[in-house]
């Protein structure tokens, strides 16, 4: 369905995408992750056709994006990471105003509209003026504004920011759903139960290059034995107990009375940890051993968490 | 062209408007303040072009005389006259429902051919100070006029030296006759024609400037439409659906030109109907009316093209408005501005609207206006071509 190969974009001086390269097959939902700052927004500004790419070539169901950039767009659906509504318009006007831009008219413009609405649970509120809805009501407007042209492919820009865990689960089930019925989905998140729960397959973007690709299972793989410990003191950690665990972690972070460890064995490693920190008087309040997720592979491979 | 499809244009045309027509401002910014300010301006420099009959006061019942005093000043619609007593009249004028009372003697007709005296008693306004003194010098032509004809009368009837009462009764109506068909025979001929090419009174043509100036006004402030769109985020779906930025911006003008027309046209309309303002010939003052809205709109899509902010749209329309309304006429008549001023003046939208439209009011027919209409309308197209390149170039970076 998309094929990005080389892509390249700069503003100026500053390079947002480095040679991008990846493909999302047909009915798959492709995470893209990378914190703020490393070129998601701008690799999507290029497949949205809002910007000429510098570099490289895209093709989306085979038709190029610059060449062929009418019949592109009328393949995909865009859901903007802030809410791009007419707040002056209710959820239907706004809902057959993006239709027809594609266009849709008569009966079969109300009847998507119906879908989508019913599908967001808002067939209701279908008539109330969107400045009136809560946060998470407008992200379901939203994302249905995106998919009313009925688009073989949908970008979805960190669609569940700041909105409550009612309208959360629905989208994300809306999205599963849409999947389900042969929708070919691009998904950028902070949040990494997120991609988890609905990706196929993951690119990780750090500095406008994607730093490592695959399947949950292979991405965990390149965290190797890798994994997470976090450990809870009584009493906030001080700089010689912290110094004594450096030896013997590969990544240390505090967070008050908190720590949150990388260590290449856990196993071995954590007889060690616990020794160190009784050694140095720290007293252990509480101890998680987890598995290695998306948040450990990033951590790994950049040193960095993906929120800072 | 690739990917030029008209429906999406038309769809961003159609939003806009309708986001307009539900604007709560819509209806204050676009006619009534225009109406409002066309009044004051145009009462305060020179005075409505057709006032309003001031009532005055006569006083006691009518009569041939002071009916004949009364078709005078109603014919010319400066006065509508209130028979009534004296006490009356006065309070009326007290009160400020008279601007004059005019009181005759009790039994005109007879004190004049009795060779009485005639006294006349005129009581002015001085709040209506012109007026008034307008309607007193006409009711001393009127006593003179009195005055020469029983000074006739009274001549035949002395030449014919009647004996008794009687007599004099029996050839006064006579006398009356002769001399009046001596007069209506040799009557002055009077042939009245219409000129044209005649300056617009005030009221007419600060109607005129307002309205032109108030079309741009509100073009250049729907200029800020697509911000609110860059704002809201909307740019993002509505370039992502098949519409290209110059495309967009088409669909925004024609908004902007639809919007404008609405404003002037139900501007004409309504000043025409409140105000008395003639406006001209029809379909040239269709055509002009169209030709300023569509300039107006091509000065909105420069804004469109240039402008990033809200200030900014606020900023650039100011400009606009000042600059083009100062050296194009919409404040100081053109004639009144030094000669290098005059000059620039061609520059403007103001300008060729306005004399277009004077040219109409003056009573000339519509192909004399074909070149201002043919230059509004180049400002339009240039207006859009120069908002889309810049519009383009912006995206693109």
């Amino acid at each position: 369905m998309l094929v990005v190969t080389e892509l390249h974009k700069k503003y100026g001086a500053f390079v947002a995408v480095d040679s991008v390269s990846f493909r999302i097959n047909d009915g798959e939902v492709y995470g893209l992750l990378g914190p703020n700052g490393a070129g998601k927004s701008s690799t999507i500004k290029v497949l949205s056709c809002l910007a000429r790419p510098d570099g490289g070539h895209v093709q989306i169901d085979g038709l190029d994006i610059v060449a062929q950039q009418a019949q592109v767009k009328t393949r995909i659906g865009i859901v903007p990471q802030d809410i791009a509504l007419y707040d002056d318009f209710s959820a239907r006007e706004n809902l057959e105003f993006f239709g027809r831009l594609y266009g849709m008219r008569g009966a079969d413009l109300r009847k998507r509209s119906d879908e989508l609405l019913e599908a967001v649970g808002l067939l209701e509120r279908g008539k109330d003026h969107v400045g009136s809805f809560s946060g998470g009501m407008k992200r379901r407007i939203n994302i249905a504004a995106g998919l009313m042209h009925r688009p073989k492919m949908l970008y979805l820009d960190e669609p569940t920011v700041g909105i409550d865990p009612q309208s959360r689960r629905l989208i994300l089930d809306l999205v599963k759903r849409l999947n389900t019925e042969g929708l070919t989905v691009l998904f950028t998140t902070h949040y990494m139960e997120e991609a988890e729960e609905l990706c196929h397959r993951i690119g990780i973007i750090d500095f406008g290059k994607i730093i490592a690709e695959g399947t949950i299972p292979e991405l965990r793989a390149v965290a190797g034995e890798v994994s997470p410990i976090e450990i809870e003191l009584r009493d906030v950690p001080n700089q010689q107990q912290l110094e004594a665990l450096k030896p013997i972690v590969e990544s240390l972070s505090v967070d008050g009375h908190r720590l949150s460890l990388l260590c290449s064995d856990s196993k071995t490693a954590l007889p060690a940890i616990l020794q160190s920190l009784a050694q140095t008087g720290a007293r252990v309040h509480h101890l998680e051993l987890d598995e290695p997720d998306l948040e450990t592979v990033f951590l790994k491979l950049t040193g960095r968490r993906l929120r800072d | 062209m690739s990917g030029w499809q008209w429906w999406p244009i038309l769809r961003v045309t159609q939003r806009d408007l309708l986001a307009q027509l539900r604007s709560r401002t819509f209806l204050v910014q676009t006619l009534l303040l225009p109406m409002i300010l066309t009044f004051i301006i145009g009462n305060a420099l020179g005075g409505s072009s057709s006032p309003a009959p001031s009532p005055v006061v006569m006083i006691g019942a009518e009569n041939r005389v002071t009916k004949a005093l009364a078709d005078v000043l109603t014919v010319s619609k400066l006065a509508s006259i209130v028979y009534t007593t004296k006490a009356v009249g006065q309070q009326m004028l007290e009160a400020g429902k008279a601007i004059v009372l005019i009181e005759f003697p009790a039994d005109p007709e007879r004190t004049l051919l009795r060779g009485r005296e005639f006294p006349i008693l005129v009581m002015l306004d001085s709040a209506s100070f012109f007026r008034g003194t307008v309607i007193r010098s006409i009711v001393q032509s009127f006593a003179q006029q009195l005055q020469i004809t029983r000074a006739t009368l009274l001549g035949a009837v002395r030449a014919l030296k009647p004996a008794t009462a009687q007599e004099l009764a029996a050839l006064l109506p006579t006398v009356q006759q002769k001399v009046q068909s001596d007069f209506e025979a040799r009557a002055p001929q009077i042939t009245a024609t219409q000129i044209t090419g005649r300056q617009a009174g005030f009221f007419t043509y600060y109607a005129i400037a307002f309205g032109v100036m108030f079309t741009l006004l509100s073009a250049t402030h729907g200029a800020g439409s697509l911000v609110e769109e860059f704002e809201r985020g909307t740019i993002a779906r509505l370039l992502s659906a098949p519409l290209t930025p110059a495309g967009l911006l088409l669909g925004k003008f024609l908004a902007l030109w639809a919007m404008a027309t609405f404003q002037l046209g139900s501007f004409v309309l309504l000043s025409s109907l409140l105000y008395g303002v003639r406006w001209g010939e029809p379909l040239g003052v269709v055509a002009t009316v169209l030709a300023t809205a569509a300039a107006a709109a091509g000065f909105g899509g420069i804004i469109i093209g240039l402008a990033s902010s809200h200030e900014q749209v606020n900023v650039l329309g100011l400009i606009f408005v000042l600059v083009m309304s100062l050296l194009g006429g919409s404040m100081y008549p053109v004639d009144a501005l030094p000669g290098i001023a005059q000059q620039l003046s061609r520059l403007t939208y103001n300008r060729w609207s306005i004399e277009a439209f004077q040219l109409l009011s003056s009573g000339v027919g519509s192909l004399v206006i074909a070149l201002d209409v043919l230059v509004l309308m180049g400002m339009a197209v240039a207006g859009l071509g120069i908002g889309a390149w810049r519009l383009s170039r912006r995206l693109a970076s």
